[in-house]
């Protein structure tokens, strides 16, 4: 009796037969201790850590199809030699077993979110995904397929493909969901982007004021060094909000502002400022246009005003200005990165960065750095037919008309800013309006835990005539798509370069330790195949993703390999005003060449030309207001998988303001529901009871509350505050939805019964 | 011992043409039938099951799954509890010595279970060998997934065969174990 053979092993001809039967006992004794992996031949290849979008230069130890251990390398200005601990645990998820392993392609017929494939080859994949998009083009047109992207790869897939495709309807969470206020805020005020690395000159500044600043809980590494040599340097800290964080535990000064009134606290500093001549004179005279404008607008707010609105006391108000003023220039009030908070949130960006403009630090030590981008460039390519629309950290790309025969954004007229708002295409794939939305691609990207009404982004999932979803880890959101592509993880793929807008800018490589396990491609090249499939292809004429690289690196002196090399490849910037000023140049890329204190440009386009305060909407009777941030060991959604990070934390819990515990009759180590204001419910998750918040608002960290079963050590545990942001409220500056406009009451629960995740962890071990 | 790691590289390898074709021939069922015979054990039928449902069910059951997957299709995970664990690294060596590397094109572990079937097969004139791949590797995966495999498999086709090895390894290892004491 034979049957064919399948062929997935081979014979090595020189060692086959010259196996002894001894040898092969001994071999299969379980007693025998395999060698350690550092006795090996270990192979180091520099690479950039994924596990959070901070992106440090790393260096992978490898030996086989393993990589055994990352650490940051000292000539690298992300890491500085140094790594977190999501930074450390990272490469588990390449040996994470809950992996996406193989191309699935719904079966026909078996409906959307069921979860119903079969596996598919990736010629198979990419032939189905080409023939339904180019018949959503000729249906459609090229614009009624999107495309959503987050992370390293992300660029060609919401920047390169759909531009060559034709669609404007391109979106990152990284901009509407994140920073877009403080993008667009920072291009009204100082005619340039803040960038994805913060550009603070924390070493040398003398005086912090943090408001609603994740530091020291999102962990962007450089920034944390930088931070503790500030404090180390002796800088004073005032930390701004409703919660007691991390970063308010290390401050001289917490001010607990009731939530939504920053903006209130901040024109009143500007009015003590200006009523008290505290501010630098000379660097406003120089640098900034439409002070006589904001001399007139700030005189009715007061610090008892603010007091009014803040319940921070006028008192505080004026001496933590009065310090601020004391310090200048090297007195700052670093931007957040999540900033979409209310709604008006870029008019409040615009009053911190006034304020700052009111210090005299823009460009000058202690303050802001003029950050700038490495030279660097493009693989040329045919002119795309579009510019690329949705933007990034570095702010706005897009451009105000569209070129001939091509649609605008679906999103456009809904906002000023030029970049897309994700949330804002959500609508088009249900109601056809203004254009249908028919086909999707999702790539990194976690559509139910970033998108808010996710009930609203199911529907438009059901509508949808083609989903594509690429990605590593069977997410919730991954297994509704028509077909799943496995990408390869970082540690087994090259990317693009990585270019940093910095004080010394500079470019990192990522560099693959090993070959992809299972059947998983890099991110590249399956654009580069599907494109291949969609006409597409004169868009990437490079052969191999090592052609590509080496030919953007010769545009600045060197090849791939010797990059291989290097990892990282630093360059000069001109981070002081006095750096452009000597060789006549002016950074600010504004319409009048200055500072705008006040922007006629949004008196244009009828938004307020400077900043109002608008107080937030109302706490209603019963609920909370639902504040959410970061936990310094998870990423987002993207961690909760990963056995050393959930080793360290594998829950959320719920901060409730020890008085509102007392009255509701919640006891240490209870369990709550939360209930937000449209009848979502989330968790159980546990209930902290603590002094550290106000009494109107609770907190949970994000990222947790995963309903994905494929994903073992995620799913089910802690609540999900994207669930329970079933509204927001559009900034129509900016494009950002405001999540903080979301209420939730507490319901005792009853303890989860999940297996502990270090019972799982060890049982894994056993 | 052959026959019994053919029939599981070919049960466990993706189900694609050359499933059909073994299905469609009789041939599958052929050495079911003969290998019971050999071990003195009942000849399971398999069920008539269309390719499509296979496939359906071989994605649900060993590589994709919103509910959980059920089967993780690697012996390590019998072994270790994980991926790339000791029975991992024991099994590379044990392939290395006797000669065995994964083809390129099998976009897969080393340790998945058809590859294990197909490294048994294999190694026909080195019966020992083969014999320590499906005791020690072959059959902890199947003692543990076979009654997983009883209650998730929506065609009975794994399930069938997956129990059907496991007896077929009982069988063997107490034979073995009657040896060794005689």
């Amino acid at each position: 009796m034979k049957l064919p053979r399948r062929s997935f092993l081979k014979l090595s001809a020189a060692t086959v037969g010259a196996v002894s039967l001894g040898g092969a006992a001994t071999l299969t004794s379980r007693a025998k201790a395999a060698p350690a992996w550092y006795t090996k031949e270990v192979k180091q290849v520099f690479q950039i850590c994924e596990n959070c979008f901070w992106r440090c230069g790393i260096r992978a130890s490898v030996v086989g199809n393993r990589v055994y251990k990352v650490d940051g390398y000292k000539e690298n200005p992300k890491s500085r030699g140094m790594l977190c601990p999501r930074g450390q645990a990272a490469p588990a998820q390449t040996y994470d077993p809950d992996r996406l392993k193989k191309p699935l392609i719904r079966i026909e017929g078996s409906e959307r979110g069921a979860g119903k494939y079969r596996e598919a080859t990736w010629e198979e994949a990419l032939d189905y995904i080409a023939k339904k998009m180019l018949g959503l083009k000729e249906q459609y047109g090229p614009e009624s397929i999107a495309f959503f992207g987050h992370g390293t790869g992300d660029g060609w897939f919401v920047d390169f493909l759909p531009a060559a495709w034709g669609s404007p309807n391109a979106a990152k969470p990284s901009v509407s969901l994140c920073t877009a206020p403080r993008e667009v805020a920072a291009q009204y005020t100082f005619g340039r982007a803040i960038g994805g690395h913060e550009p603070i000159d924390w070493p040398n500044t003398k005086y912090i004021v943090l408001i609603g600043h994740h530091i020291g809980e999102d962990t962007h590494n450089t920034q944390l060094q930088e931070f503790s040599e500030a404090r180390k340097n002796g800088a004073k800290l005032v930390v701004v909000d409703p919660r007691f964080s991390t970063a308010a535990a290390k401050a001289d000064r917490w001010l607990p502002i009731k939530p939504g009134t920053d903006t209130a606290l901040l024109l009143a500093w500007i009015h003590v400022l200006i009523s008290e001549n505290l501010y630098d004179k000379a660097y406003v005279e120089k640098y900034t246009v439409g002070m006589d404008k904001l001399v007139a607008h700030i005189k009715p707010y007061t610090p008892e005003w603010a007091e009014q609105q803040t319940e921070i006391p006028a008192q505080v108000i004026r001496e933590v200005a009065r310090e601020m003023a004391q310090h200048k220039p090297k007195a700052v009030l670093p931007p957040t990165r999540h900033t979409v908070w209310y709604g008006n949130d870029t008019q409040r960006m615009r009053a911190s960065y006034i304020l700052n403009a009111l210090l005299g630090n823009y460009g000058r030590e202690g303050g802001f750095y003029i950050a700038m981008p490495p030279y660097l460039e493009k693989y040329p390519t045919p002119p795309l037919p579009l510019e690329p629309a949705a933007g990034g950290c570095a702010g706005p790309t897009a451009v105000d008309k569209e070129p001939e025969g091509y649609k605008p954004r679906a999103d456009k007229g809904k906002f000023l800013a030029k970049t897309t708002a994700i949330q804002e295409l959500i609508e088009p794939m249900i109601t056809g309006q203004p254009y249908p939305i028919k086909g999707l691609f999702a790539y990194g990207i976690n559509l139910f835990h970033a998108i808010p009404n996710v009930p609203r982004t199911k529907e438009a999932l059901k509508n949808l005539e083609l989903y594509v979803a690429i990605d590593v880890l069977p997410q919730e959101h991954v297994m509704w798509a028509d077909v799943i592509l496995p990408e390869a993880t970082y540690l087994e793929r090259y990317d693009d370069f990585v270019t940093v807008s910095h004080k010394t800018p500079f470019i990192q490589l990522r560099v693959p330790a090993h070959e992809p396990l299972y059947d998983t491609k890099p991110g590249w090249w399956i654009a580069k195949e599907l494109g291949k499939r969609i006409g597409l292809e004169q868009y990437f004429p490079w052969q191999t993703i090592e052609e590509y690289l080496d030919t953007r690196m010769q545009s600045v002196g060197l090849d791939l390999e010797t990059m291989k090399s290097m990892g990282t490849m630093v360059q000069n910037g001109k981070p002081w005003l006095s750096d452009w000023e000597k060789e006549g140049q002016n950074p600010f890329n504004t319409p009048s060449g200055k500072i705008e204190l006040y922007s006629e440009s949004l008196a244009k386009a009828g938004f307020d030309p400077l900043p109002k305060y608008e107080p937030p909407q109302p706490v209603p009777e019963g609920y909370y207001r639902l504040l959410y941030g970061r936990s310094p060991v998870h990423t987002f959604a993207r961690t909760q998988n990963n056995p050393v990070l959930m080793e360290m934390e594998s829950s959320n819990s719920v901060w409730l303001n020890a008085e509102e515990a007392a009255r509701l009759g919640f006891k240490p180590g209870d369990y709550a529901y939360l209930i937000n204001q449209d009848g979502v419910r989330e968790g159980p998750v546990r209930v902290k009871i603590t002094q550290r918040i106000r009494k109107d608002a609770v907190y949970i960290t994000h990222g947790f509350g995963h309903k994905a079963k494929g994903m073992t050590l995620a799913d089910g545990r802690g609540a999900s505050d994207s669930y329970l942001q079933t509204r927001y409220t559009l900034d129509r500056i900016s494009g950002g939805a405001g999540l903080r406009n979301n209420f939730v009451k507490l319901e005792k629960a009853p303890a989860p019964k999940l297996k502990s995740v270090v019972k799982l962890i060890k049982e894994r071990r056993a | 011992m052959q026959l019994l790691g053919w029939v599981t590289a070919a049960a466990f390898a993706p189900p694609k043409a050359a499933l059909e074709q073994d299905l469609v021939s009789g041939t599958l069922q052929a050495a079911l039938a003969e290998m019971a015979r050999t071990r003195g054990l009942p000849t399971p039928t398999l069920p008539q099951t269309p390719l499509s449902e296979l496939q359906a069910a071989y994605t649900s059951l060993f590589i994709s799954n919103p509910a959980g997957l059920p089967c993780p299709p690697y012996v390590g995970m019998a072994l270790d509890e994980r991926l790339f664990g000791e029975g991992f690294d024991r099994l590379l060596e044990l392939y290395q010595v006797a000669g065995l590397e994964t083809s390129p094109d099998w976009r897969d572990l080393p340790d998945h279970v058809a590859a294990v079937g197909e490294a048994i097969a294999l190694l026909e004139g080195k019966p020992a060998l083969a014999q320590s791949l499906a005791l020690e590797y072959l059959y902890p995966w199947l003692k543990r997934y076979a009654p997983v495999l009883q209650e998730t498999d929506p065609t009975g086709f794994y399930s069938t065969i997956a129990h059907f090895l496991f007896q077929a390894l009982e069988v063997i290892q107490s034979e073995t174990a009657s040896s060794q004491l005689s």
